[in-house]
Formats: C-alpha cells, sequence, structure tokens
C-alpha cells in the first residue's frame, strides 16, 4: 500500500545559497519521475534542501511537514537520485514514521494561554492606514526560501495589509555563495553559450512556474537540463526557438506582466522575453550575449519596487530580478 | 421538491455521487497525461492511475493543525465542495432523465454554484494562516468576476428553450444546438466553469504564487476532499454544459445517455487541457476583462436571442 500510495512522493525543495547545482540536479531526477514539487509543508513528503544544511530555518520548515515525512541536504549533484531513494525509502518505514510521529509536539498552546492580547499566543494585527489611506489590518510577515521558486538565500520581511505589500525590507540567510561560481563552472564544462542559454532558461523557469504556467515550465525546464547535459539531443534548438515563440508570443502571459515593476521602461514582459531571445541568440551564434543589469544596487531596486505591490506582482517581481538576486549574474553583466 | 419524475430518483441519489467522482477521476486522470507529456515522460497506463496513486497517498498522510484553526468551519469549507457539485450534478439529464427533475433546474445549478463562494473562502480562513486568507479572497474577487457573466449565459439557454427546466433546454435543441446561435454564451459559461473549479488558468486562489493559497495548510485527507471537490465541479460543469449547448443527449444511433457521456468527456478534456494551454489569469486583471469584455458581450448575446424569441 505505501509503496504505491509514495511512488510518487512531493518534494519541498530548498534551495541555499551556492545550491545552485544541487537544485538543479534534483529538477531534474524529480521531473524525470514524476514526482511533483510541492507548494508549500503541508503537500510535502520530503524536505530536500539543497546546496547547504540551513539548520534553523529549515528545522522550522520541517516541522511543518504532516508526516509521514523524510529529510535530507544535497550537496554534491552526483547523490541527488541516491538520496530521493533513500528519502522515499525512509518514507515506506512504518516504524520510523510512528517513531517519528510520537515525538512530535502538537503545534498548539493550550487554551489557559488565551489572552485578549495574544490568543493562543499569537501576536495579533495591528491597524494602520492602507495605501489609500484607510485604516487596515497590518501583519509583519517573512517570505522566505520555502516559498517555492524563490531566489536562493533570499528574505523579505513586509507589513501586509491585505496581500499588498506595505514596505519591505530585505535581508539574507544562509551566507552569500552567489550562484555564478556554478554558471561559471557548466560554461567551462558545456561551453559559454549552452551554460548562457540555460542560465536564462532556469530564471524563465521560476518566472514561468510563479505565473502558473506549468506546461510552459516543464518545458522551459526540459530544455535547460538537455543544454546542460554532456550531448543534448538534435531537436534541442528546436524545441527552444518552439518555446521561444509560445512564451514569447503568449498575449495572456505579457498582460498579466505587462505593467509589474517597471523600471526604466523596463517592465517583468520585457525581462522574461529578453531571456528568451538571449537564449535562442545564444545557441545561435555560439556566443554568450552580456545582460545588463537593472540596477547597481539590486537589494535597493527591489526594496523600492516592492513596496506598494500585492503578493503576485511581488512574486513576479522577484522571479523576474532572479538572475541578479541569486548572483547568477552580477551588475553590468558580468559573470563573477 | 415539484416535479420529481419517479421511483428511479432513489437509486439515481445514492449512484450519482459516484458516477460523479468516476468523470472526476477522468478528467484527473486527462490532466495528468497532459502533464507527463508536457515533462517529456512517456504516457502509459501508470499515468491514467496516478489521481488513485494520489488518492492513496493522501490518505496515509496525516491531517496537520495549525496554531488555533477555526477547525470547524475549515471542514465545512472544504466538505461543502463535493457536497455542492452533487447537488448540482442532480439537476443534469443524463440522457433524456435526470436523477432529480426541476422545473427551475437551471437556477439550481446557479444555486449550488454560488454556494463555492463560501466553501471556498471558509477553507482560506479556517487555517488561520495569511496564505489560506489570501487564496480565499482571491476566489471571492475571482467570483464577483465571473457570477454575472454565467448567470447571463445561463438564462440565455434558458431564455432560448423559454423554460428553467434543464430536460426543457435540451429538448429544444431540436435540430439546432444553442451553442450554434448563443457561441458567447457557451464560451462564457466554460470560463465560468474554470473560474469556480479555480482550475488552470483561473487557479489564482490555489496559485504558486501564494505557496498554493486555499490548499496552503490542507494536508492528508481534507486536502483530498478539496481536490475531488474540485474535479466533481469541472465533471459537473462538463455535464451541464452539454444539456444547456450542446443539445443534450440528441444524437444518432447511439443511447442518448452515452451520448451525454460523450460529448461530456469531449468538453471536460477541453477544460483540463485549457490549464496546460494559459497561464495563471490573475484575479486582479480578470476582474477587469469579465466587466469590460465578457459582461457587454453576453449581455449582447441575450439581446440577439431575445429578439430571436419574440
Amino acid at each position: 500500500m505505501s509503496r504505491f500510495a509514495f511512488a510518487r512522493p512531493h518534494v519541498l525543495l530548498i534551495e541555499a545559497p551556492g545550491g545552485s547545482g544541487a537544485r538543479l540536479a534534483l529538477e531534474r531526477v524529480l521531473r524525470e519521475r514524476g514526482c511533483p514539487l510541492a507548494d508549500s509543508p503541508a503537500d510535502a513528503d520530503i524536505l530536500a534542501v539543497a546546496g547547504g544544511p540551513l539548520e534553523q530555518f529549515a528545522d522550522r520548515v520541517w516541522e511543518q511537514l504532516p508526516g509521514p515525512r523524510a529529510r535530507f541536504d544535497l550537496s554534491d549533484p552526483e547523490y541527488a537520485a541516491a538520496e530521493l531513494d533513500g528519502a522515499a525509502g525512509q518514507l515506506r518505514e512504518l516504524s520510523r514514521q510512528r517513531a517519528d510521529a510520537a515525538s512530535r509536539r502538537p503545534p498548539l498552546l493550550s487554551e489557559s494561554d488565551m489572552d485578549m492580547d495574544m490568543p493562543a499566543g499569537l501576536q495579533m494585527a495591528d491597524r494602520e492606514p492602507d495605501r489609500d489611506g484607510l485604516q487596515l489590518d497590518v501583519l509583519h510577515l517573512p517570505w522566505g526560501p520555502a516559498l517555492p521558486w524563490w531566489p536562493a538565500g533570499l528574505v523579505v520581511h513586509s507589513r501586509m495589509q491585505g496581500d499588498v505589500l506595505a514596505d519591505a525590507q530585505v535581508s539574507r540567510i544562509g551566507g552569500e555563495t552567489p550562484a555564478a561560481g556554478f554558471w561559471l563552472a557548466a560554461a567551462d564544462s558545456v561551453g559559454p553559450a549552452r551554460a548562457g542559454a540555460a542560465a536564462r532558461l532556469d530564471s524563465l523557469t521560476r518566472l514561468l512556474a510563479v505565473a502558473g504556467w506549468e506546461a510552459e515550465r516543464l518545458r522551459a525546464q526540459r530544455i535547460r537540463d538537455d543544454l546542460l547535459s554532456a550531448e543534448p539531443p538534435a531537436q534541442t534548438h528546436q524545441a527552444l526557438r518552439r518555446l521561444h515563440r509560445r512564451v514569447g508570443r503568449s498575449s495572456t502571459l505579457a498582460r498579466m506582466c505587462a505593467g509589474v515593476a517597471g523600471n526604466g521602461g523596463v517592465d517583468v514582459t520585457a525581462r522574461y522575453r529578453q531571456w528568451l531571445t538571449d537564449a535562442v541568440a545564444a545557441v545561435d551564434t555560439g556566443a554568450d550575449p552580456p545582460a545588463a543589469a537593472p540596477a547597481e544596487d539590486i537589494s535597493g531596486l527591489l526594496t523600492e519596487l516592492l513596496t506598494g505591490t500585492e503578493l503576485s506582482a511581488a512574486r513576479l517581481l522577484v522571479a523576474s530580478l532572479d538572475p541578479w538576486l541569486s548572483g547568477a549574474l552580477v551588475s553590468g553583466g558580468r559573470r563573477v | 421538491m415539484a416535479g420529481v419524475s419517479d421511483g428511479l430518483l432513489l437509486w439515481g441519489a445514492l449512484l450519482l455521487p459516484f458516477g460523479l467522482l468516476l468523470v472526476a477521476a477522468a478528467a484527473a486522470s486527462m490532466s495528468a497525461a497532459l502533464g507527463d507529456a508536457a515533462a517529456g515522460r512517456p504516457v502509459t497506463g501508470l499515468t491514467l492511475v496516478q489521481p488513485v496513486q494520489e488518492a492513496a497517498r493522501l490518505l496515509v498522510v496525516r491531517r496537520r493543525r495549525t496554531v488555533h484553526p477555526d477547525a470547524l468551519l475549515w471542514r465545512v469549507g472544504g466538505g461543502t465542495l463535493f457536497l455542492t457539485a452533487v447537488l448540482a450534478a442532480a439537476v443534469v439529464p443524463i440522457g433524456q432523465t435526470p436523477v432529480v427533475r426541476y422545473e427551475a433546474g437551471v437556477v439550481w445549478f446557479n444555486a449550488a454554484e454560488t454556494l463555492l463562494w463560501a466553501a471556498l473562502w471558509l477553507t482560506g480562513w479556517g487555517a488561520n494562516s495569511a496564505l489560506g486568507l489570501v487564496g480565499g479572497y482571491r476566489f471571492l474577487a475571482q467570483a464577483l468576476a465571473y457570477e454575472l457573466p454565467m448567470m447571463l449565459a445561463l438564462i440565455t439557454a434558458a431564455l432560448g428553450a423559454g423554460s428553467l427546466d434543464v430536460v426543457q433546454v435540451a429538448a429544444a435543441q431540436d435540430g439546432l444546438w444553442f451553442v450554434v446561435w448563443m457561441p458567447v454564451a457557451f464560451v462564457v459559461f466554460l470560463i465560468a466553469a474554470l473560474g469556480f473549479s479555480f482550475w488552470g488558468p483561473f487557479s489564482h486562489p490555489v496559485g504558486a504564487d501564494a505557496a498554493g493559497g486555499v490548499l496552503a495548510e490542507l494536508s492528508g485527507v481534507d486536502r483530498l476532499v478539496v481536490l475531488i471537490g474540485r474535479y466533481a465541479w469541472l465533471a459537473a460543469a462538463a455535464g451541464m454544459s452539454v444539456p444547456l449547448f450542446l443539445g443534450g443527449g440528441a444524437g444518432p444511433l447511439l443511447p442518448s445517455w452515452l451520448w451525454w457521456l460523450a460529448k461530456t468527456l469531449a468538453v471536460l478534456a477541453l477544460l483540463v487541457w485549457a490549464r496546460w494551454r494559459w497561464p495563471v489569469v490573475r484575479v486582479d486583471r480578470f476582474e477587469e476583462i469579465a466587466w469590460v469584455v465578457l459582461l457587454p458581450a453576453v449581455l449582447l448575446q441575450t439581446l440577439v436571442v431575445s429578439l430571436v424569441v419574440i
């Protein structure tokens, strides 16, 4: 029964800074096996941290997995499949899961902890004027790497009014290892053109996921993985051009992203179209085209643009700045 | 209830939930097949049992408690989804005969659908989580956008037949299906079906950008109940579109129930395919499209139909 039930375990994948290689390897294995990526801890059977332990943070996320549950940290991309097999095996170990369940504390505080200001020990929402000057509840929330498709190590602390970020402060967890190291190594092994195209598709993958376009997200992942493999299948270039056509010319996607996070005339739509154009140009010409950074101070730009946006626009905005936020590209368009 | 047909009612009522589940499972299988194809995996027999596998997984996974949830409303919200889908499907003629024949069946279907407003919002609210609440409010905003155009689409079909009885509406299409001269109403109904099933392009209430929104805190059987309810609504909507716009069980040679089933599965396939064809339409942008484009278009359609009928 549990072998059947957990044939496709759902995995919550968190990326630590410097974990790009491990994340890509895991994403590939999961796609090939048909294991869905979980949107939240509630939907996850396995917690995987790519590229490092992220200790306390990962522990807090781990507490929220319902169980049966298993976890692993992956630093060497080589072991992605083996680690996943091990974790899936743990899900089926009845005694292990029973012991795990017995050792867990319930998340609830007792009713006697109730008082007027902090029911169940929770902070109540404050009340402040919103962007239209009306009094509205304010909740302080951090947005971080446990969110699906979020840049490694980025944390945004915000005051939320409804689903609007009234303000935003940017911080980092898990160190400052930029993702550029991985892409440099990739450029050495498969050439700068293919690595450059794959890097852009990687960012596109996250944007498409946040925009809720699963089919094209999966196709973009496939092409990215093929470009990074030793010998890409013959139809890869054609698949990339088809992706360019379908995603680049999609009027629905363009309309959903237009006007979001406009900065000097460049909005989210313009950014993902540029990635597609660059990726196609890279594989066509065999050279990695340079990418211009939207600003010198990317965290500052993020703070500025996030303020006053609602959640889904904020997610698109963060995804559209992914190459710079994750450190895959640095200011001026040079790879580190 | 006036106009209940005959003694088959009891059997119909007993079998209806299971029939609905079967059609819902077909939708889930179709979606799994499209997903496997997009990911570059071979589509096999195993792909088609994926919904059963997923259901088994959710039955094994433990339920979860958030801090200080509104547990009662949380569960009520989830359960209401499937319950209302069964209620809505009860007036759909399977071939010629619905489980419950009701003279205002079109309104009944609509009434069952409006209960989703409460169901989804309560599911989002009950978890006491910001993400769930965001999802719940997204659904309310979405409903505000699709509800009026959908009501007008339903009324247009009823107007064409001169009756609110779904059986009469199907019978009135003898010779000419309503989809031929009410294409706008048909398309609006399908868009609304995607909307109230929070499916595909209109799955913003459960969007990945809000970590699953309404679904963010649900695990185990609680999640299963909501997902089944969602597929059941997709199935009910596809089943209802057939008597409303596609001539009901009419067709040569085959028995009418088989024609109804074939047409229902075709519409269902279209709805499922939409998920893989388009990105999510964000609620705030859908609002604009619905009020500026859909509503005037369907109003015009109603006007044209009323002129023809007169």
